[in-house]
């Protein structure tokens, strides 16, 4: 998983984290609980078919951006699997 | 800050999973040159614009001004009706500020976030998206509609749009 921030001055944060560990049983869990916490109850089920939809799409879409956020001022903050 | 046509180049042919020797043989030039046009050094003679723009799965006007694409909405018959799975939800916010932001959800996963009890998909904040029911855009996405599905603009000039393609 990437997350890239880049402020219009370009100053970069790059966080990288292997998908095999935001992306595995146990955060699954961990987010079943904290979405729990926070009264939404989406099930463990749904969660496991989503991490799974999204591990496909990592591989067919390699450079896919799940998300892109520009301010007025150019900051960016960029998500990728 | 805008993209160059450089960056745009790169960008799409990374969406497309290709290697720059590989653009370079689709269009019959040096991978020298494809470097060159991506480190902006250099630009795409003209006469292949309409090809790079076809391997690059966009139209001359998107790769030279990276606007955004507009589809228009089509209806598919059952037989044309693409899988869901390889479809994709895209919702574009952008605020009168110019603050803007790009979701791109496989429409599977939007589905599933919808269809899932007690969970909900929606655009919450100071957009003029906040009434706006996923669920039933996801109706029309069954019935085979897909493309420009909405577009919302507020009084303050806050535009929401939801694609599906």
């Amino acid at each position: 998983m990437k997350i890239n921030i880049v402020s219009a001055g370009g100053k970069a944060v790059r966080l990288r984290l292997p998908n095999a560990l935001a992306l595995n049983d146990l955060t699954v869990g961990l987010l079943a609980k904290a979405l729990k916490k926070r009264g939404v109850s989406i099930r463990r089920k749904t969660l496991v078919k989503i991490k799974r939809d999204i591990k496909r799409y990592t591989r067919s879409h390699k450079d896919w951006k799940w998300l892109e956020v520009t301010s007025a001022s150019g900051d960016t903050v960029t998500m990728q699997f | 800050m805008k993209k160059t046509l450089g960056k745009r180049i790169a960008e799409l042919r990374k969406e497309k999973g290709l290697k720059q020797d590989a653009l370079a043989e689709k269009l019959s030039v040096s991978p020298q040159a494809v470097s060159k046009w991506e480190n902006d050094l250099t630009c795409p003679d003209i006469s292949l614009l309409p090809l790079l723009a076809e391997t690059l799965d966009v139209t001359v006007d998107q790769l030279l001004t990276g606007n955004d694409p507009t589809p228009i909405v089509q209806i598919s018959s059952p037989e044309q009706k693409k899988d869901i799975k390889d479809m994709v939800l895209r919702i574009v916010c952008e605020s009168y500020k110019g603050d803007k932001a790009n979701i791109n959800l496989p429409l599977s996963i939007a589905e599933a976030l919808l269809t899932s009890e007690g969970c909900s998909l929606k655009l919450n904040g100071a957009f003029c998206g906040n009434d706006i029911d996923l669920k039933e855009i996801l109706n029309l996405v069954h019935h085979g509609v897909v493309g420009n599905l909405m577009e919302a603009e507020d009084q303050k000039g806050d535009t929401v749009r939801i694609f599906v393609e």
